[in-house]
């Protein structure tokens, strides 16, 4: 059994590596040679390799109370079982490892930020730059017996050394140039550049830090704004949204809009749908969308939601025909494929349940994360901006040390793209 | 995070909610009476004969062909030891916790008061029809040897020891490999193993079951090569006597030539010197934890040609 545990071993090195696996290791073309000789831990064929192997070595060599009959039946049920496993979060942490970002968190007093900064900076997911009172920063990290090595912490509210004042100046002068025909006077941009979230927003836009994190905020809309000015959309993007990721028992659900957009049109839904859907390829997972809502292929006729989200639909499938992405339906028979099979099995995503959810509007997607998250104690991580020219993301009040670490990490790996 | 503030951390992880990393969850649904009456009495009793009229039901009816006892006296922990059961108890619950999220595997720990070899024995012996399987862990050599031995042969389930078997897996599958690469044949290779402790020995027998010929493989114990003039070799390290060389001949000296190095031992106990004395494209499995027999980077250096694997996660090949 062991022989046949070390010849799986041996073969799988051989094949050829999935995505996943090259993405966990920044992009590497990883093939069998001098340094590839065994798998990666991050494989997900390892666990539908090496037990069917042996398994079999345990029949051939008579040890084994009950053979397998269905071998097909079997690999499906190791399958599942990796479901168990946030493989997702791994495939980030060590993607974000491979080069090493500076991250700036807008509002670093708070213990949970703290505590994240030492984790990414510990795990080298990221270099942390922190904002906020020295003294009360200082004190916090004194307090939580944290050490942060060779990481700097700028108070945009005191400006002291040349240096410092020099860089308020250059950050000023920028803020002052892009708002300039908004309304801001010179000297309204200096006193808002002594905002952490502007501060931290021109760090990013000049390049002074790869990506930003910014403070707990329970005005989410209101906190994006410094952000969404400072560095603005993709000039491709029609609207800007936010994604949140439930890690469910059988892998990630990808949620949007979970936090931006009041109202919607049909257009406007498309075009979040096209965000998240190239968000979702970025992590190497081929998205299955759903337009999920209460009706399920007209039958409902006339309500709002259900109309929003067919004229959606029908858009998708004509700027592309070859995505898989159907709708409207009701969330249930978009991840349950036997269900939606049975009922109705000209839909696209009859093979294998949608992983990304496209809600009609905010209250529903927003509504929708936070039960999976309380009621089924599922991990969340989100949200996650998509359509700024860089990488910013604001954090929730209530964000735990993982899901700060989690966003960090994502953060860095747009950063690394650009 | 410094050395410190990791282990605040990790006592407050222990600590908090409730207190350890598992509990158990029922499978089957418990909303109502009905339920309940099904679960367990009167309903139970229609398994529990079931079982009895052919105890293979067991199977079919019970958790136990997806349970697994992780077994310890808590005699080799880590690298901390003979530490006690108790104390083992953390590595434990961690490994049930290993089994549960990379296998969805259920465990249930369980620590031994003694270090009595038969009493370890048969211990485990009255606890087979619980479990699907037996999974031992940081248990001192050369007990360790014995229990999984006798285990093997008197349970009807699988036992496996984990600190044997685990690298001698991979690290197996992984010489196999680099010896295709460099065009060598497993029955023909000069193989070194710096250290002789259960993941050695177990290592040993493993590329011996696969072709390695047991005179072509040096092992080597914290006082030299594992030779038959020697006075001092406990446990199962006889089992890899070689006597075609010198009792005096060092590690550097049979280095010189020698196809492939298993580093079993501890840090940077190999130089640049000893390793651009070996083969053509020597294969170098410097497995010390945390610190490798010699870093990656000495050993490319020295030996650009060498294939080279670590138990580490920042270099290629980890073990």
């Amino acid at each position: 059994m062991k022989c046949g545990a070390v010849y799986a071993l041996a073969e799988l090195a051989k094949k050829p590596v999935p995505d996943m696996v090259n993405m966990a290791y920044n992009n590497a073309n990883l093939k069998f040679g001098k340094d590839y000789i065994i798998p990666k831990p991050v494989d997900p064929r390892l666990i539908t390799t090496v037990a069917p192997a042996v398994a079999k070595a345990a029949m051939d060599s008579g040890v084994a109370l009950h053979p397998i009959q269905d071998w097909d039946a079997y690999e499906t049920e190791l399958s599942k079982r990796l479901g168990n496993d946030n493989t997702l979060s791994k495939v980030i942490e060590t993607k974000a490892r491979q080069d090493i970002k500076q991250v700036v968190f807008a509002d670093a007093e708070d213990i949970a930020v703290l505590k994240a900064a030492s984790v990414v900076l510990e795990e080298k997911i990221a270099h942390p730059i922190l904002l906020g009172n020295r003294k009360v920063v200082e004190q916090m990290l004194l307090e939580q017996n944290i050490t942060l090595p060779n990481v700097r912490i700028i108070d945009p509210k005191v400006a002291e050394t040349e240096a410092e004042k020099a860089t308020m100046e250059r950050y000023s002068h920028h803020y002052y140039d892009k708002r300039k025909r908004k309304g801001v006077s010179k000297q309204e941009a200096r006193n808002t550049m002594r905002s952490r979230s502007y501060y931290a927003s021109v760090m990013v836009d000049l390049g002074d830090a790869d990506a930003m994190i910014g403070g707990m905020t329970n005005k989410y809309p209101a906190t994006v704004r410094p952000a969404l000015q400072v560095v603005g959309a993709r000039p491709e993007v029609r609207k800007v949204a936010s994604m949140h990721i439930v890690m469910t028992k059988s892998g990630p659900l990808f949620f949007a809009d979970t936090t931006i957009n009041h109202h919607l049109d049909a257009e406007d839904i498309a075009s979040i749908t096209e965000l998240v859907a190239n968000q979702v390829r970025g992590f190497n997972i081929e998205p299955r969308i759903a337009l999920v809502t209460y009706s399920n292929f007209g039958s409902v006729p006339t309500g709002d939601s259900a109309m929003l989200m067919r004229e959606a639909t029908k858009i998708l499938h004509d700027r592309h025909p070859d995505w898989i992405v159907d709708g409207e339906m009701q969330a249930h028979l978009a991840i349950n494929e036997k269900e939606l099979k049975q009922q109705y099995p000209f839909s696209k995503l009859v093979d294998k349940p949608a992983n990304v959810l496209i809600f009609p509007n905010l209250s529903s997607a927003n509504i929708a994360y936070n039960l999976m998250q309380t009621a089924g104690e599922m991990d969340v991580i989100g949200p996650v901006l998509l359509g700024l020219k860089k990488p910013i993301h604001i954090l929730q009040l209530g964000s735990t040390v993982r899901q700060i670490v989690d966003m960090v990490g994502i953060a860095a790996i747009h950063a690394q793209e650009l | 995070m410094d050395k410190k503030s990791l282990n605040e951390e990790a006592l407050i992880y222990h600590a908090e909610g409730r207190p350890g990393k598992i509990e158990v969850i029922p499978t089957k649904a418990t909303g109502n009476q009905r339920d309940l009456s099904l679960a367990y009495s009167p309903g139970v009793a229609a398994p529990c004969l079931e079982i009895h009229k052919d105890v293979n039901n067991v199977y079919k009816y019970t958790a136990k062909g997806n349970l697994v006892a992780v077994i310890s006296n808590g005699t080799a922990v880590l690298g901390l030891g003979d530490i006690g059961p108790e104390a083992g108890k953390p590595v434990m619950e961690g490994k049930g916790l290993l089994f549960k999220i990379y296998a969805d595997i259920d465990c249930f720990d369980l620590e031994l008061n003694t270090k009595d070899v038969d009493e370890f024995i048969r211990t485990v012996k009255i606890l087979e029809p619980t479990f699907g399987g037996i999974n031992l862990e940081d248990i001192s050599a050369p007990a360790c040897f014995e229990i999984e031995e006798r285990l093997k042969k008197e349970l009807n389930i699988p036992v496996m020891h984990d600190d044997q078997h685990g690298t001698a897996i991979i690290s197996a599958a992984a010489l196999l490999n680099a010896l295709e690469l460099v065009d060598k044949k497993i029955d023909e290779v000069r193989i070194v193993v710096s250290g002789a402790g259960a993941a050695a020995i177990s290592c040993s027998r493993l590329y011996v079951s696969l072709g390695a010929k047991s005179e072509n493989i040096f092992m080597y114990d914290s006082k030299g090569l594992i030779h038959g003039d020697r006075t001092n070799l406990n446990g199962k390290k006889p089992e890899f006597i070689n006597n075609t060389m010198p009792k005096e001949t060092t590690l550097g000296q049979i280095l010189d030539g020698a196809d492939v190095f298993i580093g079993l031992s501890k840090g940077n106990i190999l130089d640049e010197e000893m390793v651009s004395k070996m083969a053509s494209e020597p294969i170098i499995f410097a497995m010390a934890n945390p610190t490798p027999e010699i870093s990656y980077e000495k050993a490319k250096a020295a030996r650009p040609d060498c294939i080279m694997a670590t138990g580490r996660s920042d270099y290629p090949n980890q073990d």
